[in-house]
Parts: structure tokens; C-alpha cells; sequence
């Protein structure tokens, strides 16, 4: 054995050496994360803070101080607080008793369940005023008469508040079963084996032990209710109930951009209780880890015996209510020849349905929205797979950042995006000179920002799956960096970030909060198409194009289960997979 | 000169320190195994040599090429080293062919080139005609061949082996190691092969180097080893090696001292001849029962344990009943709780 010292390096053996491509993937994810995700957000809190921090504070104050932001602000807390006590009641009951007792069909109860998170706030809103409103079918059953002469009783507080409530129920819904997932079986079992009954060991064990998870799940739909528009739009505007959302839109509809100003002062009221409803849900998702032997799942733990058939009776009977009799209504409304009319078979017409494929507007909206939804999906997956394989493979520090700065636009509402957006794009862009404002492309760049956590997520658990091993291996055979991505990493996510795609798209196609600020004539989307038909009041026209809408979503979302059941992702992967 | 050279390298992760200023070389074409208790940082040594860790302190030359030292690290896939997992790490999406020619596209080998090559590493390990399986229709043997010319299709000059044989059950092992030898004569390739099991490594490797918290505790043929182990981990380690306290009395001869085992003269091989207190290795097959009227170690079985072949007896001596003893009988084995009388035929005074 010779003892030689080991030869000079080759000039390439550097420190970094094997890194060239691998920087330029992580400056491109980086400068799209930025642009997109961070730019306009700082602009936003730049706005309000550019004179200072005293000045924005007193401009804020002064904000504060005018009646109608302080009215807007209560209401929203008001509202937002109701919606999410029914969110937690109808989530958290239904969680329970689909997830412990023998109840038939589930899968069927899941799907409606979810189904609040597939349809837009606007359409469900639309629905609702169908389903209560005096040309309802309901009011052909005996005994029940519309009061004459007054109007929607939807168009008020409690109406805000049950609908807001039942759009976010599905997050209390999940953030509930996820915590059940991790309570193990013998904890009941040893409560069973000292005789306590189902309902004491529901009230004493597994709710005291879901605190975390349904606490977790209500910061998180009171922060969708503060942020939401569709619902306090349709019912609110109408019922003079005015939300800070709504009235960042009058605001800014009725005056245009010389109030952004102001309206960045609102948005950040906005932003700061969001932020407080996340901190909750970040502090309620810390408590949940339990120091306990994972054993079995739960599973069934309580056969319900003769009891089952009241109680799928009664589940039965909510989620009729919740879920299936609104769209019952819209779709009666979307075949009547005339408002006000009942559907039979003199009165059925395709009429609506043509004139919403027909006319230039819907028409347009229709391609604008397609085409905006496609764009978001196809870039959200190119920058998410790369992001991800970046922080979780190669665990790059700053790639890590960026990807927590890219789930802001998405964790804080819509419309504090779209002011933050208005604000970077109505002046002229530098070099080209010329404006995004007025065009489809400002609602491009929302998107852009807005959505990408929604198919980050899907994407990283996909490549969480992915074994360290198959890359190292590759490694091992001579493989850099970015050919491990494109021929090991690439097809083994490729079914994940596809289901995240098609999240993303479904999630712009119905897209309202955002785009109701950015749209302008020429450059409608579908939803703000459905909402300006109701406002101008033909609103069969407007369920007929919340049909075709709420079909195509539908479909989107079965491709992206097929894709989930042909890829064998793990649960996680799609939101409404439990 | 030595192919691999493994010079004072140092790997923390945290306050742990997984590798401590450890040395090692590799003759060309030699297979090295890495044995040890799980974390005594063997496949930390083997994830060094691969470039997926990154020495704290410490060089490491691989064919005369510097490949880690101060401020400088070439990456895995510059490396030209070929891996073999304890999971085989298969790609699922691709074809028995496409996993084994991967390394051959990366270096954008001519097609025909590439086939041939995939279809002799095929060919090398019994597995000629599987190009166009998937990795999920192989059983598991299967796909460590698959593995295995995956890596040899590279035609790397050091081949590393993390543990290759864990996942499969015991009759595959036996004919795994038959292979991983078969290949070894027939590539003149260098291996390392880390395992906790000293049996694969004694039936595989040139010499074994046992490792035990962060460091190297004897490198040497596994006869060596197991004849002449220089601590007393090893001698417990490899083979099973009862280790007990001794006094030397003097030397005789070159290569054997005499020594007191519990107030009874014993004879013992030795390097260290060196008087005084001292530790020495015994084996169970160096251990008899005594013949009449002979002196030797008084005790009482404890228990015994049928093999078939031979039955192992384990005895309690009189002298320190925290000790155990293991001997090997052919004959009818005494009962427990007899008292037995133990002569030593075979001994190693540990050094030191």
C-alpha cells in the first residue's frame, strides 16, 4: 500500500462544481415567486406605510374613524364569527358521525360534504336565492307560501352568516377528519373497556382530543369568511349589508384607481385579520401532535344498531338542505322561459342555455376564463415541481424560503391580492411602457400568484413520495441535477402535479373575488359574468351560465380523482380525498 | 498504489460526531467490507465515498482523483462510482433496459452501443432476455440483479454496496453472495460493502474493517479477525468471541504466553507477551470438556441449545458467576444444572 497524498484537483472539482443548472432553475423559480407572490404584496404594504410608519398608522386610524369602515369592519367580524360557528357545527357533527359510526354510502356523504369547496361562493349564493326566493319550488308543497311583498329573507345578516357558514363547513369538515386519522383506536378502546358509552366517550375523549383539529379548521374558515365576496356581494349589496370585501369593491367601482389609496388601507385591515386567523390555525396545527403509540385508526368505532337508520335519516336530510336542493332550484331556474314563472312543460326552454353560449359577453367570458384557468395551471406545474424538487431533494436554504413566501397570496384573501396587483400594474411596465390595467393580463398575474400554493401542495406531496434512493441512484450513474428532475422526479410526480393543476384550474375557471376588481369590457370572466347578469336582474340567464360552469367544474374535478386512483397518489394529494 | 485512499476524515451531523479522523485505503480490484453495530457510522463512510455527505475534515482520493478535501467536494454524479441499494432503488417508470442503460444515455453512448452493453450486464447476472420487464413484475431477488448490472453496466472501477442483502430472505442471500463474489473476480472491480451481519462479510470480503462509534477499531482478513482480534469489540463482534480476564505469567516461546484463567494454567496464543493482567478471546470450539483427572475451569451448566449437528452448552464458572461460557459438544450433552469441568484447547491474549 502506498501512502501517496491524494492528486491536485481537476479545475473543475470545485466546490460547486455540478451546480450551473441547478441556479439557473433556482433563480427562474425565485424570479417567478418574487413577481408574482411577493412584489405586489410589499407594494401593497409600501402603500400604506410609504410616509411612514406613523403616518400609515394614522391613516389607518383615520380610516377607522369613518362610519363606514367601521361598519364594514364589524360587520365582518360579526359575520365572519357566525359563519364559522355553523361551519364548526355542520364540519365538526358531520366529521364525527361519517368518520366513527356505520352510516351507509359514504363516499356518496363525502362528495356533498365537499362539495361547498367545488362551487364558487357566487354560485352557491345564486342558488340559495333560487331555492328561498318566491319562484322556489319549495312553495308548491302545501302549507308553505312565500310572504308576499318582501324581500329574500337571504338578503341579511343571518342569511351572510348560514351560507358563508355552509361554504367553509368542508374545512372544519377535513381539518377534523385529518385529526382523527391521528387518534389511535385504543384510546377508545380503553374508554369502551370502563364502560363508557358512545356519547360520553365523544364528549369526554375524542372532542377534548379534536380541539386542536376543529380549532385548526375554524381559524381557517373564519379567514376564508373574512376574505370571501361572492356571498356578501349577492346577498349583502342587495340587503345594505356592507362587508369590508364588498366595500373595497363599491369603493374602488364607484371612484376607480384615484381611491386605491384608501382602498390599500382597507385591504391591509383585511390582511392583518387574516393574518391573526392564521397565527390560530398555526398554533392550533402545533398542539395537535399527540405523544401517543400510533396503534390501528380509529374506523367505526361505534356500529350505530337500530339507531342508523334515523340517523342516516337526519344526515340525509342536511345535506339535502346544504347541498343538493340549492342546485335543484338553480337548475329549475336555468329551464324557465320567464322569472317569476314555475318550471313545467310549458314553461321549459334551452333559451337560457343559448343565449348564454350565444351571446358576445358569456361567449367571451367563457373563452376568457378558459384560457386565463389553462395559463395559471400549466405555469403553476412548471414552477412547482422544479420548487419543490429544490426544497425537498436537493434542500436548497433560499429555495426553502421561496416557498414559504409563495403560499401568502393564497393564505390571505383574494382581494387583498388584487388591490396589492393594482398596484404594481397601473402604471406603465418599465422598458415597455405600456399598462396591464384594462387588459386580461393583470388577471393573468393574480392568478399567477393567487393560485400557485394551491398545486404547490399537491405537487410536494407527490414528491415527498418520491424515495431519496431513485435520485441518489441516478446520481450515482452520472445524472446532474436538472436531468434527474426531467427523467427520474418529473414522471414519478407527473399524476400529483397534474391533480394540482387541475386544481388550479378549476380554482380560476370559477374565480370570482379576484378577477371583480381587475376585469374591464372585453375582459370578463365567467364569474364575473354570473355575477354582473344577476345584478343587472336576468338572473336566468345567470343560473344557466352557473350550470354550465358548475358542470364543467365537476368534470374537472372526477378527471382529477380518476388521475389520483390511476397514479395511486397518496391521500392528501386532492383536498376532498379522505 | 491504492485506489481508494481515505485519509483523517472527519463527518459531524450536529453535536454528533458519525466519523471521527478515520483512515483507510483499498487496494485495486479489493473487496472491502464495513461492518459494525447500526450507528457506528459505516454507511455514513459510504455515503463520503459516494459524495452524497460532505467531509467536515479529512481527503479522499478515488483512483489517484482528490475527490473531497478541504474546500473542495466533486458531486456523486462526477464521481463515476457505481451504488447498489439496500431497496434496490429501481425506477418504476422505466424498463429493466432503460434502468440498466441510464448511466450509458447519460454519457450519450450510441444506441447499439448501449444495447449490447445493457444486454451483457443482463447477461452477467442470470438475467438475459428481461429488457423489457418492469421493475414492479421482478420478485425481489430479481431486482437486486437488476440493481447489481445496473451498476456493473457502468463499468465503474469501485462499486459500492449499502447493505445489499437486508431485504432479501435467507436461501436468496446465499445465492446473492455467490453472485456479488462471481462478479467481483469477473469485473476487477473494487468493492465496499457495508453490512451488521459479520457472517455475509466474512463469506465475502478480502478484509473487513469493524467499525464501532465513528471510528475503525481493526482492518484485516476476516481470518485474521477472527483468530487474532485486536480489542475486545472485535473479538465479540465477529464470532461471537467470550471475552475474559487473565493474568500472564510469562512468555513461551515466541507466540505464546502462559497465563492464570480463574487460578487454572492456561496456554495462549499471543503477539503482546508482555506479564501481568490481561484479556483473552476465547471460542467456543477452542473450549472441551475436561478429561479425568485434568485440571481446568470448574462451573455449572446453565442451559443448553440442540443444533442438530452439535449442541451448544453454556456454563456458569464457579469462579465468577457473572461470566458465561459456550462450548460446542458433538456427544451427549451434560444437563442443566450439572457440574461441569472446562479444559481450553485454544486461546487469544487481546493485545493490550
Amino acid at each position: 500500500m502506498t501512502l501517496s497524498a491524494p492528486a491536485p484537483a481537476r479545475p473543475t472539482d470545485r466546490l460547486r462544481a455540478g451546480w450551473d443548472g441547478e441556479r439557473w432553475l433556482l433563480i427562474a423559480v425565485t424570479v417567478y415567486v418574487l413577481l408574482f407572490c411577493v412584489v405586489p404584496l410589499v407594494r401593497l404594504f409600501g402603500e400604506v406605510f410609504a410616509l411612514g410608519a406613523q403616518e400609515g398608522i394614522a391613516l389607518a386610524q383615520d380610516m377607522l374613524d369613518s362610519r363606514s369602515t367601521r361598519r364594514a369592519t364589524w360587520h365582518t367580524i360579526e359575520a365572519s364569527l357566525g359563519a364559522t360557528a355553523v361551519s364548526v357545527l355542520l364540519g365538526g357533527v358531520m366529521a364525527l358521525v361519517v368518520g366513527l359510526t356505520d352510516v351507509r354510502a359514504k363516499p356518496v356523504l363525502v362528495f356533498l360534504l365537499i362539495l361547498p369547496l367545488l362551487i364558487p361562493a357566487q354560485i352557491s349564493a345564486l342558488a340559495w336565492l333560487e331555492l328561498v326566493g318566491p319562484s322556489s319550488f319549495v312553495y308548491a308543497l302545501p302549507g308553505l307560501d312565500y310572504p308576499a311583498g318582501t324581500p329574500n329573507p337571504l338578503y341579511s345578516r343571518e342569511g351572510i352568516m348560514l351560507l358563508m357558514g355552509i361554504e367553509h363547513s368542508p374545512m372544519v369538515f377535513l381539518a377534523v377528519r385529518a385529526g382523527m386519522r391521528a387518534l389511535p383506536r385504543d384510546l377508545v378502546e380503553a374508554a369502551q373497556a370502563s364502560g363508557a358509552g358512545p356519547m360520553r366517550i365523544t364528549a369526554t375523549i375524542l372532542v377534548p382530543l379534536l380541539i386542536p383539529a376543529i380549532g385548526a379548521g375554524a381559524a381557517l374558515a373564519f379567514v376564508s369568511a373574512i376574505g370571501n365576496f361572492g356571498v356578501p356581494a349577492l346577498l349583502g349589496i342587495p340587503g345594505r349589508y356592507t362587508m369590508l370585501t364588498t366595500l373595497i369593491y363599491q369603493r374602488l367601482n364607484g371612484f376607480g384607481p384615484s381611491v386605491l389609496g384608501e382602498v390599500a388601507v382597507l385591504a391591509m385591515i383585511l390582511a392583518a385579520m387574516a393574518t391573526a386567523g392564521l397565527a390560530l390555525q398555526a398554533y392550533a396545527l402545533r398542539r395537535q401532535t399527540i405523544a401517543v403509540e400510533r396503534t390501528a385508526p380509529l374506523g367505526e368505532a361505534f356500529p350505530l344498531g337500530r339507531r342508523r337508520l334515523p340517523v342516516e335519516a337526519a344526515v340525509w336530510g342536511v345535506l339535502l338542505v346544504t347541498a343538493v336542493l340549492p342546485l335543484i332550484a338553480l337548475t329549475g331556474t336555468s329551464f324557465i322561459r320567464a322569472i317569476g314563472l314555475s318550471l313545467s312543460a310549458e314553461t321549459f326552454t334551452l333559451a337560457n342555455y343559448v343565449y348564454a353560449l350565444t351571446t358576445e359577453a358569456t361567449a367571451r367570458a367563457f373563452r376568457n376564463s378558459f384560457v386565463l384557468a389553462l395559463l395559471a395551471a400549466v405555469a403553476t406545474i412548471a414552477v412547482s415541481v422544479p420548487l419543490g424538487y429544490l426544497v425537498l431533494h436537493r434542500r436548497l436554504r433560499v429555495a426553502r424560503l421561496v416557498d414559504l413566501l409563495a403560499d401568502a397570496p393564497y393564505a390571505l384573501p383574494g382581494i387583498v391580492l388584487s388591490i396589492a396587483v393594482i398596484l404594481v400594474l397601473l402604471p406603465p411596465l418599465p422598458l415597455l411602457g405600456i399598462s396591464l390595467y384594462n387588459s386580461l393580463w393583470i388577471i393573468l398575474v393574480a392568478y399567477l400568484g393567487r393560485f400557485l400554493a394551491l398545486g404547490l401542495r399537491p405537487a410536494m406531496s407527490g414528491l415527498q413520495q418520491v424515495e431519496p434512493q431513485l435520485i441518489e441512484a441516478a446520481q450515482m450513474a452520472g445524472a446532474g441535477s436538472l436531468r434527474r428532475l426531467v427523467t427520474v422526479v418529473l414522471p414519478l410526480v407527473a399524476p400529483a402535479a397534474a391533480a394540482g393543476g387541475l386544481l388550479v384550474f378549476m380554482a380560476a375557471f370559477n374565480e370570482l373575488t379576484v378577477s371583480a376588481l381587475l376585469w374591464s369590457t372585453g375582459n370578463e370572466t365567467l364569474g364575473v359574468v354570473v355575477f354582473s347578469l344577476y345584478d343587472e336582474g336576468n338572473s336566468l340567464a345567470a343560473a344557466a351560465v352557473a350550470m354550465l360552469t358548475v358542470i364543467a367544474t365537476l368534470a374537472i374535478a372526477l378527471a382529477a380523482t380518476g388521475l389520483a386512483r390511476v397514479g395511486r397518489m397518496p391521500q392528501g394529494v386532492l383536498p376532498w380525498q379522505t | 498504489m491504492a485506489d481508494v485512499t481515505i485519509r483523517s476524515v472527519t463527518k459531524r451531523f450536529g453535536a454528533t460526531t458519525a466519523l471521527d479522523r478515520v483512515d483507510l485505503d483499498l487496494e485495486s480490484g479489493e473487496f472491502v467490507a464495513l461492518l459494525g453495530p447500526s450507528g457506528c457510522g459505516k454507511t455514513t463512510l459510504l455515503r463520503l465515498l459516494a459524495g452524497f455527505e460532505r467531509a467536515d475534515a479529512g481527503a479522499i482520493a478515488i483512483g489517484g482523483r482528490a475527490v473531497s478535501g478541504p474546500g473542495r467536494h466533486v458531486p456523486p454524479e462526477r464521481r463515476g462510482i457505481g451504488m447498489v441499494f439496500q431497496a434496490y432503488a429501481l425506477w418504476p417508470h422505466m424498463s429493466v433496459a432503460d434502468n440498466v442503460g441510464y448511466a450509458l444515455s447519460v454519457r450519450k453512448t450510441p444506441k447499439a452501443e448501449r444495447r449490447a452493453a445493457v444486454a451483457a450486464a443482463l447477461a452477467a447476472v442470470g438475467l438475459d432476455g428481461f429488457e423489457d420487464r418492469r421493475p414492479t413484475e421482478l420478485s425481489g431477488g430479481q431486482r437486486q440483479r437488476v440493481a447489481l448490472a445496473r451498476c456493473l453496466a457502468m463499468q465503474p472501477r469501485l462499486v459500492l454496496l449499502d447493505e445489499p442483502l437486508a431485504n432479501l430472505d435467507v436461501h436468496l442471500r446465499d445465492s446473492m453472495q455467490a453472485e456479488f463474489q462471481r462478479v467481483h473476480r469477473t469485473t476487477g472491480a473494487s468493492m465496499v460493502y457495508v453490512t451488521h451481519d459479520q457472517a455475509e462479510a466474512m463469506a465475502l470480503a478480502d478484509r473487513i474493517a469493524v467499525m464501532r462509534s465513528g471510528g475503525i477499531e481493526q482492518i484485516a482478513d476476516p481470518a485474521t479477525l477472527y483468530h487474532r482480534p485486536v480489542t475486545a469489540m472485535v473479538a465479540e463482534f465477529v464470532g461471537r468471541g467470550m471475552v475474559v480476564p487473565v493474568t500472564v505469567k510469562g512468555r513461551e516461546g515466541r507466540r505464546f504466553v502462559l497465563a492464570e484463567l480463574w487460578g487454572t494454567p492456561v496456554l495462549l496464543r499471543a503477539d503482546d507477551l508482555g506479564e501481568g493482567p490481561a484479556r483473552a478471546c476465547l471460542r467456543s470450539e477452542g473450549l472441551e470438556i475436561a478429561a479425568a483427572e485434568e485440571p481446568g475451569v470448574d462451573g455449572t451448566v446453565l442451559r443448553t441449545v440442540f443444533h442438530g449437528a452439535a449442541t451448544t452448552v453454556f456454563v456458569r464458572p464457579q469462579a465468577d458467576p457473572s461470566a458465561e461460557l459456550r462450548l460446542t459438544v458433538r456427544d451427549e450433552p451434560p444437563r442443566p444444572g450439572d457440574p461441569i469441568r472446562l479444559a481450553l484447547r485454544d486461546g487469544w491474549r487481546l493485545p493490550g
